[in-house]
């Protein structure tokens, strides 16, 4: 388990969802959820119209934005994002629902953070858009009852190699759980397979506690974490030496390299954390990896540099974070 | 059932056309205008079949049976879905379609 984005969705009652929204609703919405953000300690918030394209890419790498966004033409001004320092909680307005609120765990979490710390709507207003029979109420109908989403991004090398993952994925959806690449990629190669993380997903079911759903996501989720962990090992009882080869030579690749674009890092980095699971790297490569799964994407590159760099330069200056970061004395296989 | 049959809410204007287009609802009144037709993907999202709603307990009424040119459209929009590897969206049509198939027995939602 790499990371867990928690994510909870509220409307204030008696406006319409900003898909269908006037601007002037949009504004009203705003002003609510801000004064709710505001009591809710969260920092200063900032209009989205606001950031720069590379800072909206950095957003995104960091899991804070979504993918995918939604567009609502001639609304994009009363979106606003406040996000905590370190990146582990935010809060967005105006995004497909009148307020999201997300957090941000390495690995995973106690199933009470699924419990959002709610202050309550404003005393002016009308409280949350609500309904006895569904919960929460929202724009998706995948998001209503208790009103979450979790995410978890995985690690499957192991059903990669074995070419399980058409298993992997046919046995999510049968359980409810959405199972995609963790972010796209651009370029032919390397694909999700060879980077083996990816994204798996489940909403809020109707008629749970945010605990409960979070608590039922891991149960549908242990039969494949079991499987992966057998194919690993399977792998490294099959091809140990092979196993141990590729794991040394990404490592090598990873502190060597001088120029690394960034599929090349994700896929190398994907033996270098299987080694580090398996015990034939030293552990925190793992950790130290993840994080430059962010810290050494184009939006973050761009953003140290405060300009957009071309193709050649990004993946130089790449390779330089990727060897300063995997120095001494994490580089070495054991 | 033809999704021109289908309501339009009266409070936001939003229509079942602009719902199927983004998967998005209007404004919470949505939820009463679309009705039973709505309740397919309610179901599928939340796993209906492994749990009841106690207010939909006594609600037996199932879903729609769409028509087959609807059908035919949520095929072509799945296998275009799983094309650009949207898994989520193909899963998503693809209950929509095991949902809205001629049926024995209810879902055991409203």
């Amino acid at each position: 388990m790499v990371l867990t984005r928690l994510l909870a969705f509220r409307n204030f009652a008696g406006l319409p969802f900003p898909v269908s929204a006037t601007p002037n609703q949009c504004a009203v919405a705003a002003e609510r959820a801000l004064a709710w953000m505001a009591r809710a300690g969260y920092p200063s918030p900032v209009p989205l119209a606001a950031c720069p394209p590379r800072v909206v890419r950095l957003l995104r790498e960091r899991e804070i934005l979504p993918w995918r966004a939604m567009p609502f033409p001639g609304k994009k001004g009363f979106k606003h994002l406040a996000t905590a320092p370190d990146g582990s909680a935010w809060a967005m307005v105006n995004e497909v629902e009148h307020l999201t609120l997300g957090q941000l765990h390495s690995g995973c979490p106690h199933p009470g953070s699924a419990d959002f710390p709610d202050p309550g709507p404003d005393p002016d207003g009308s409280g949350w858009a609500r309904s006895p029979r569904y919960g929460f109420l929202a724009s998706d109908p995948g998001r209503i009852g208790p009103g979450i989403a979790i995410e978890q991004v995985i690690h499957l090398p192991g059903l990669a190699m074995a070419r399980e993952l058409p298993a992997a994925r046919n046995y999510c959806v049968a359980a409810g759980l959405a199972f995609a690449p963790a972010a796209p990629l651009t370029g032919s190669m390397p694909g999700p397979p060879d980077v083996g993380l990816f994204r798996i997903a489940s909403r809020g079911r109707l008629g749970r506690t945010p605990a409960e759903a979070y608590a039922e996501h891991l149960e549908a989720l242990a039969p494949l974490l079991r499987r992966e962990e057998e194919m690993r090992r399977e792998c490294q009882r099959r091809h140990p030496e092979r196993l141990a080869a590729r794991v040394q030579g990404a490592l090598e690749r990873l502190t060597s390299a001088s120029t690394l674009s960034y599929p090349e890092l994700l896929s190398q980095a994907s033996f270098a954390r299987l080694g580090a699971a398996l015990g034939l790297a030293r552990p925190e490569i793992g950790r130290i990896l993840e994080s430059l799964r962010a810290t050494a994407a184009s939006g973050h590159l761009a953003v140290s540099c405060d300009r957009d760099l071309p193709q050649e330069e990004e993946d130089f200056s790449r390779a330089n974070v990727v060897r300063l970061t995997l120095g001494k004395p994490c580089n070495e296989a054991i | 059932m033809s999704e021109a049959n289908f309501p339009v809410c009266t409070h936001c204007g939003h229509t079942w056309a602009e719902y199927r287009a983004r998967g998005l609802l209007g404004c919470p009144h949505c939820y009463l205008a679309f009705g039973e037709a709505l309740q397919a993907d309610v179901a599928w999202l939340h796993q209906a079949l492994a749990f009841a709603v106690p207010e939909a307990a006594h609600a037996t009424a199932a879903p729609p049976a769409a028509d087959p040119e609807t059908l035919a459209h949520w095929r072509e929009k799945m296998a275009e879905a799983v094309r650009a590897e949207n898994y989520e969206e193909a899963a998503r049509i693809k209950g929509l379609l095991r949902a809205a198939a001629p049926r024995g027995p209810g879902l055991g939602v409203a």
